[in-house]
């Protein structure tokens, strides 16, 4: 027993003596008839006392010891340090949680890698369209490089056996969809291949939400039947709780229910829209690019086969985790480099802070080195001290880390999958640990060489010489700091002015005080008449609410998530065919009432609005966008020209009477849409969307207007309620939320350059006090003195300003994306940000500058 | 040098002519892991001397070698000094203690 403590004790001793260690102990032990061991145990201090004494690691908990006695000593400097990190590194674990939990979360799909989407896309351009059912079809039965390729179509189901009637948001898919994914049901099962065919599809899978929030999680309810759109459905399964593919980005809350979707015969020839999603599984060794390569060339055969359909229709494969998270990526990339500036410059302060301190301790140093530490030894007394300070910043930044990323859930952009399920996990400490080690180096590295120089030939004298290379360096960083600050600020001040022009974009419509409702009234309203009724009805209920002013309809309405955007070929009946280049085969079609323009405050360009005249037996009339005048009408008064629209493959012929305004449907930053308005008089369809102008608080009115439609069919769902205001600025939040945390970085950064800045000029005037007393004795005025320091900083301001500068112009195309009606190059996002910056240090010089003027000269000589 | 007290009592035991670590340990009464790394400080700073124990000797009494420490001059002097200073201190305490032991 004895023997074998000394054995493991003798790893702690440096391998050069462990064999006269071991030989000595055991020599010891043998000489003993009973060896004690007590006496073996003690093996192991003495083993510690010579590692001590030889080895690095055990004298740097030492140096620990002396680091934290250091700062407790020197609290204010400690908690200054600490203070610049911990902000910082707060930042970095929050950026590296979002790439490790969003960027490269593991998704729940058994190889998940071989998961894609397919979309469809115009020729030139980068676009996912949704994809016909046609080309789907076509697809499928061609592609040899996926082993399953399925399609959803967005869809919804009415639930009308709960409290009130609801709309569940769904997915009805086809054959092999959940197979695609490779999931397993959570309960009961996937649809079976014959329940993919006409009277055998109502059957429905739950998302395990719908179960828990609706069905108390009860097992029972495989099997059960509910009605859903008026049928009943047979619930035959419940998927995983993590299953949410999310291929439908219009879907608050995600999918509640999958349908199960049979294709009919009309549909292989339904090339025109596109409103499937399309998701394969690749085949075992076939890459995405030979998968793109395959649907490349079979894009291009049904091209040839369908000239006027699938004019330069491509395709697109994005794997199942680009379509999640790849828009992301780009301002994960921003973020990433915002912070990495500001951890940068965090460094920068810390290491000037450092030297500033070192100054200060030079006489410790150097008494440190007269008693035989060499430099090796103190640099790394000097490490240790930072690393301690480092690790009380990381500690305090996982806490921030933790708390910003709790408010990212409720702020942060909604679009960006999973923000809501960031926290601080393993890797995240880790990285945390290692930012400590890398803040240490970074910061730290330069002030323990430079201090460590110091030797016995000046013992901590305060010698001018000794000074000038450790205040060109201290200079040398703070034009660092001002550099970085300056590019953030510049791109700050790029993306406020690209915000505000956003802001300024006219929609086209009037956005503050209306009322939005979108319904779908075709369950039980069957036909043109019944349509044009139930349509009138509501109309009339919605007028009668107290705050109403005007109501109108539109089938594509600006903003809302499911823009329900019909397209079509167009054509100019007594005009001769376009031009190429002039495509007019995929026009948006609208559908609205005269009331829309009243209540959206559409303008009138020329001629006349849709009237109440233009009834269902009135002559066909349209309005054209002034978009479409310009872009297909180049040269063409529009007003009396005869047009043919094909909706749905169904010919309309009418005249058109008026062009109005071209809204922005989507975005504030895409362009107007060029679309044709057809009177909904002459035209009822079943998705309206209702709008009412309102004399009080829009959303007050909600509650009452479902009521008013409940009591015409207290079966009615509402597929989306909101304002008009909140559906812009729902398209605004990401922009916003950029912003604020870049002009956070930003204003972090400009504080932290400028304490830099006052820190150095500071110290440098306590340094000069005798050599600016000399000055004022001898006649200098104060101003002098002013101008000599305040000159000093903003020359080296300046030159930081002109390095960041350099960087800005350089850099900036990296931004372009971020940009709206904004050069990456704006010379006054750019300019005022060096103003800025420069003002900033201006004041930052004048504080000590003032102060050193403002010394009695006798005191300033009597110094030391 | 830091002399601490168990420090002068390993220099006592070395000049009473304890040679090895563990007669140190039962000549001071002091642990091991005191008295080797006081052995160890004492050796850096040369004050003792170590070397093996002659071969010949222990394969006699059939058991490994020991290691021999021994005061060196300078060593000596220190330790010298360090009793006539223990002494000292312990005649200096006595009589402090002495009222204090009366009294009670």
């Amino acid at each position: 027993m004895a023997h074998r403590i000394i054995r493991i004790a003798s790893w702690l001793v440096p391998a050069r003596l462990r064999r006269d260690w071991i030989m000595e102990w055991e020599g010891e032990l043998a000489a003993r008839a009973s060896p004690l061991i007590r006496h073996a145990l003690g093996s192991f201090v003495d083993a510690f006392w010579i590692r001590q004494r030889d080895v690095a690691d055990l004298r740097a908990i030492d140096d620990l010891r002396h680091g934290w006695r250091q700062m407790r000593q020197h609290g204010g400097f400690a908690y200054t340090v600490v203070a610049i990190l911990s902000l910082s590194m707060a930042a970095s674990v929050v950026a590296f949680s979002v790439v490790s939990q969003i960027l490269e979360r593991p998704l729940p799909y058994p190889d998940a890698d071989r998961v894609v989407t397919v979309w469809e896309r115009q020729a030139a351009t980068a676009g996912r369209n949704e994809v016909a059912p046609g080309n789907f079809m076509d697809w499928r039965a061609r592609a040899t490089s996926f082993a399953k390729f399925a399609a959803g179509e967005p869809w919804s189901y009415d639930y009308t056996s709960g409290d009130q009637p609801e709309v569940w948001r769904a997915v009805k898919v086809t054959d092999g969809f959940f197979e695609t994914f490779g999931v397993r049901p959570l309960l009961g099962r996937f649809f079976l291949p014959n329940e993919f065919t006409r009277g055998n599809d109502q059957v429905v899978v739950l998302s395990a939400r719908l179960w828990r929030s609706h069905f108390g999680a009860d097992p029972g309810i495989i099997g059960k039947s509910l009605t859903l759109d008026a049928t009943p459905h047979v619930v035959v399964g419940v998927a995983p709780d993590d299953f949410q593919p999310h291929l439908l980005e219009d879907v608050p809350g995600g999918v509640l229910v999958w349908g199960a979707r049979f294709t009919v015969g009309y549909e292989a020839r339904s090339r025109g829209n596109g409103y499937w999603q399309v998701v394969g599984r690749l085949k075992d060794g076939v890459t995405l690019a030979a998968a793109q390569a395959e649907m490349d060339a079979i894009a291009a055969r049904v091209e040839a086969e369908n000239p006027t359909t699938n004019k330069d229709v491509r395709t697109s494969i994005i794997s199942i985790r680009e379509h999640l998270v790849g828009d992301v990526r780009p301002a994960v990339a921003l973020f990433s480099a915002a912070v990495f500036a500001v951890l940068l410059i965090a460094c920068v302060n810390v290491t000037n802070l450092l030297l500033a301190r070192g100054a200060a301790r030079q006489h410790e140093l150097a008494v440190r080195t007269a008693l035989g530490a060499d430099r090796r030894r103190v640099v790394a007394q000097l490490l240790v001290e930072t690393l301690l300070l480092a690790s009380v910043a990381s500690l305090a930044g996982v806490v921030l880390a933790q708390a910003a990323m709790r408010s990212l859930a409720n702020w942060g952009p909604p679009e960006v999958m999973w923000i809501d399920s960031l926290h601080i996990d393993g890797a995240a400490l880790l990285f945390a640990a290692l930012l400590a080690f890398g803040v240490t180096v970074v910061a730290g590295l330069v002030p323990a060489l430079r201090l460590s120089g110091f030797g016995l030939q000046q013992p901590g004298l305060r010698t001018m010489t000794a000074d000038v290379g450790q205040r060109r360096l201290r200079f040398g960083l703070v034009a660092v700091e001002v550099a970085l600050a300056l590019i953030l600020v510049s791109g700050t001040a790029l993306l406020l002015r690209s915000f505000v022009n956003l802001l300024n974009v006219d929609p086209g419509f009037r956005q503050q005080g209306v009322m939005v409702l979108q319904i779908f009234t075709g369950d039980r309203n069957s036909g043109a008449a019944a349509l044009r009724g139930f349509h009138d009805r509501v109309t009339e209920k919605i007028s009668q609410l107290p705050g109403v002013e005007a109501v109108g309809t539109a089938r594509a309405m600006p903003f809302i998530e499911s823009n329900v955007d019909i397209r079509g070929p167009v054509r100019l009946m007594n005009q001769p065919p376009p031009a190429p280049g002039d495509d007019m085969s995929n026009i948006s079609l609208n559908v609205v009432t005269p009331g829309y323009f009243s209540v959206m405050g559409i303008g009138l360009v020329g001629g006349r609005l849709i009237e109440p005249r233009d009834g269902p037996d009135a002559p066909p009339v349209v309005v054209v966008s002034e978009a479409f005048a310009n872009r297909h009408m180049r040269g063409i008064d529009p007003i009396g020209q005869r047009i043919e629209v094909r909706q749905f493959n169904r010919p309309i012929q009418a005249e058109i009477v008026g062009v109005v305004r071209a809204l922005r449907h989507v975005r504030l930053d895409e362009a107007p849409r060029a679309e044709v308005l057809l009177p909904f008089a002459q035209n009822p369809v079943q998705s309206l969307t209702v709008v009412a102008r309102t004399a009080v608080a829009p959303e007050t009115l909600i509650e009452p207007a479902k009521a008013a439609i409940w009591s015409l069919d207290p079966l009615q769902t509402f597929y989306r309620t909101a304002t008009l205001d909140e559906l812009v600025q729902r398209t605004l939040t990401t922009r916003r939320f950029a912003l604020i945390v870049l002009t956070g970085f930003a204003a972090l950064a400009l504080l932290l350059a400028a304490a830099g800045l006052y820190g150095v000029l500071s110290a440098i005037v306590s340094q000069y006090r005798r050599e600016i007393g000399v000055r004022m004795a001898l006649g200098a005025a104060w101003t002098d003195i002013l101008r000599l320091i305040v000159g000093r900083g903003l020359l080296v301001s300046a030159v930081g300003v002109a390095a960041g500068l350099v960087a800005v112009l350089g850099g900036a195309r990296l931004l372009q994306g971020f940009l709206f009606s904004v050069a990456p190059t704006d010379p006054l996002a750019i300019g005022g940000a060096a103003v800025l910056m420069l003002a900033i240090a201006a004041i930052a010089c004048y504080i000590p500058a003032r102060r050193a003027a403002a010394e009695d000269p006798v005191q300033a000589l009597r110094v030391e | 040098m830091r002399l601490t007290y168990p420090t002068a009592l390993v220099l006592q035991a070395l000049l009473d002519g304890h040679h090895h670590g563990f007669d140190i340990m039962d000549a001071t009464g002091l642990p091991s892991g005191t008295v080797y790394p006081i052995l160890r400080r004492l050796d850096a700073e040369g004050c003792v001397r170590s070397r093996w124990e002659k071969d010949g000797v222990a394969r006699k009494e059939q058991r490994p070698p020991r290691r021999y420490y021994e005061l060196t001059t300078g060593g000596k002097t220190i330790a010298l000094d360090a009793k006539t200073r223990t002494q000292a201190m312990a005649e200096a305490g006595k009589r402090l203690l002495r009222p204090a032991e009366s009294e009670s």
